[in-house]
């Protein structure tokens, strides 16, 4: 995902940055990472962050620079390229500045982009993870779980990977349920915890009693936990990371991503000397999506028939860009065929499918 | 009619941080000193009273340590641009820059981590008026406490001998200085007060709308305080209908999607800022053909004794 919003908050602490643990001269080859936000954001950050340490057991020593302003980022990305075998950036605004650092390079070094869509022929590939596969399963588990039929969303920015999501999370729900409708209230930032909360609020006010986010600020959980009855009880779902801390007795599920296989087949190539660009975009069979820990209230029928579905899913009975390979009606009503949207047209979504009653947002 | 109160209800607990940092903006203003740190101050108070709320679970105890470490880290402004006579505006910026990495620093160990936001307390009979009554009389003891500030600061300043002379410094330091009152005392004073507001204000943030830390959390509600002290022409009372009235821009932004009315975001987000400047812009032409000034005349001057312009 894009966070566009860490660059301001960078801006303000750049000069906080630090470098972490000096990497060693292992005979592996090593990391330099860069993250946009703090290593410990609790979201998008952190589990880039937790992927790379993992690697610590296999051999592969790291090093980062966090909070890294996007403006600021190539000579970040540089100077870790004089030092290490691999460089990742992990924020979609750094994909020009690592093309900038790769094209300059002379060395070996290899440049990982991590969302984005340019690469460079022996030198710099790009890598994404298909979280709506995650957010389909959590629909599925919404569409049981909802009493009111009503599915609420704060959303971040209305980019094709977000709209994605949030269409893959009303395919899933009206899989087990036809009649969910889907509101989404935009806060038009990544990162904006008043009006974050504000905007969960809102669509709890309209009556969705499955709250969704699609930001890194846990005001969904933190809510539903507050505001539960046993008359009117209400759902909240994570995003990116577990988020059942903040409302454990009402927390559902979330979709969250795991870059620790991910990032482990990426330093095996390159350590085998195999590495070479190809656009990986793994899913749910990859491990690379997953849903995070079941809330203890979840009732096991519908844990089950998620589960059932996950499981399906991995063994092949739906392709990886499912559901959207399966066919749906559009807001407006157009029929798309099964088949006719594929890898790029996930990735440039910019519509509505039918049950999602909010307008798509004006720019 | 519900979507109307809801709509208030958001209004007054999105414009509570603003009104008591733009409050502690309106006293140390009043006083002539121009303070561009809020925003980091607020953060500092937002870390303070999570951290004192997270261990002890008194939320009074947060806010008045939230009060306590705004108004030190104030002391530091006050240091640099009344004592050393610094630049106000460079020494207020890099208090921001300063508040945010402090809280980032010290909050970097507290992610994760929550507790139960306070509660609210509905105020018997009032919280029943229509309409109003659940917007202002039944939210959180720290919304009824910025009412509270918001008069007395309107007292102090506009209706006792202390509060003339805090007004006077910011208007004519020197004669106050030739009638042997201390300016250096009074805007430090005075700054250190607001900059407790102010810390208060942040507190809000993360003891009663947000229970949970996360760097950034006021995401840049400091500004819009700035912004605010102008838009209420530096007057307390002005300051309260004004804090509302941005919470009200601020809550709109997103109920005006449930509308299903389709407008642009950047539009709705430059509303405060864009209000901001239609109003400075009416109100000082209004006053330059009565030829009366709005702002403290001496307000960002360094004061020098025996300095004549």
């Amino acid at each position: 995902m894009h966070k566009i919003h860490r660059f301001f908050l960078a801006a303000f602490a750049a000069t906080f940055f630090l470098f972490g643990s000096q990497a060693s001269m292992a005979s592996k080859p090593s990391i330099g990472f860069v993250l946009v936000g703090p290593h410990n954001d609790g979201g998008w950050s952190m589990r880039h962050y937790q992927g790379f340490k993992s690697l610590e057991k296999h051999g592969y020593e790291s090093e980062y620079a966090e909070m890294v302003p996007e403006a600021d980022s190539e000579r970040v990305f540089r100077k870790l390229a004089r030092k290490h075998d691999v460089v990742f950036g992990t924020s979609f605004g750094y994909m020009d500045p690592m093309v900038a650092a790769a094209s300059k390079d002379k060395s070996n070094t290899i440049f990982m982009h991590g969302t984005g869509y340019k690469v460079i022929d022996g030198k710099l590939d790009n890598y994404n993870c298909r979280l709506y596969q995650a957010r389909y399963l959590t629909g599925v588990a919404a569409g049981m779980l909802t009493k009111t039929n009503k599915i609420g969303f704060v959303g971040s920015h209305p980019i094709p990977e977000i709209v994605s999501n949030i269409n893959a999370a009303t395919l899933g729900a009206q899989s087990v349920n036809p009649n969910i409708e889907v509101n989404v209230i935009w806060i038009n930032s990544w990162f904006d915890p008043p009006k974050d909360m504000d905007a969960a609020k809102t669509v709890k006010e309209w009556g969705a009693d499955v709250l969704f986010t699609t930001t890194d600020s846990p005001n969904v959980v933190t809510l539903a936990q507050k505001e539960s009855t046993p008359a009117k009880p209400l759902w909240s779902m994570g995003n990116d990371a577990p988020m059942n801390s903040f409302g454990p007795d009402r927390y559902a599920t979330g979709a969250m991503f795991n870059w620790n296989l991910f990032y482990k087949s990426v330093m095996d190539s390159v350590a085998a000397g195999t590495w070479k660009v190809n656009r990986s975009f793994w899913g749910l069979k990859e491990n690379c999506v997953g849903l995070s820990p079941w809330g203890p209230n979840v009732p096991g029928e519908v844990v089950n028939k998620v589960e059932t579905v996950k499981m399906n899913w991995i063994n092949d009975e739906m392709d990886d860009d499912f559901p959207f390979s399966a066919g749906f009606t559009k807001q407006d009503g157009t029929v798309v065929k099964a088949g006719e949207v594929g890898r790029q047209g996930i990735e440039t979504m910019q519509y509505w499918v039918k049950g999602v009653i909010s307008d798509f947002p004006v720019k | 009619m519900e979507f109307l109160v809801q709509l208030l209800i958001a209004a007054v607990e999105m414009g509570t941080p603003l009104l008591l940092a733009t409050l502690g903006g309106v006293i140390s203003e009043r006083a002539g000193v121009i303070n561009l740190g809020m925003e980091g101050l607020m953060l500092v108070g937002a870390l303070t009273a999570f951290v004192v709320m997270l261990h002890t679970g008194s939320p009074i105890l947060a806010v008045a340590l939230a009060a306590i470490a705004g108004g030190l880290v104030t002391m530091l402004h006050g240091l640099v641009c009344l004592m050393l006579r610094a630049n106000q505006i460079a020494s207020g910026l890099a208090l921001t820059l300063f508040g945010t990495g402090l809280s980032g620093l010290f909050g970097s160990s507290l992610v994760g981590k929550t507790f139960n936001p306070i509660e609210d307390i509905p105020i018997p009979f009032l919280h029943k008026i229509p309409l109003i009554g659940e917007a202002f009389f039944n939210q959180d003891i720290l919304v009824y406490f910025s009412y509270f500030c918001a008069v007395l600061t309107w007292w102090v300043l506009f209706r006792t001998r202390l509060g003339l002379n805090i007004r006077s410094m910011g208007e004519a330091p020197e004669v106050c200085d030739s009638l042997g009152l201390s300016v250096l005392a009074y805007r430090f004073w005075s700054l250190v007060v607001g900059g407790g507001l102010i810390g208060i204000g942040g507190a809000y943030f993360s003891i009663a709308m947000n229970p949970y830390w996360v760097d950034f959390i006021t995401a840049g509600r400091g500004w819009i305080a700035v912004a605010l002290v102008i838009f209420a022409l530096w007057h307390p009372l002005k300051a309260m209908a004004g804090a509302y009235l941005f919470g009200l821009a601020l809550a709109l932004e997103l109920r005006l999607q449930t509308l299903g009315l389709n407008v642009s975001p950047y539009i709705l987000k430059m509303m405060p800022y864009f209000l901001t400047i239609l109003v400075l812009t009416v109100v000082t032409i209004k006053n330059a053909r009565r030829d009366i000034k709005v702002m403290p005349a001496a307000l960002g001057q360094v004061f020098f004794r025996g300095l004549k312009n």
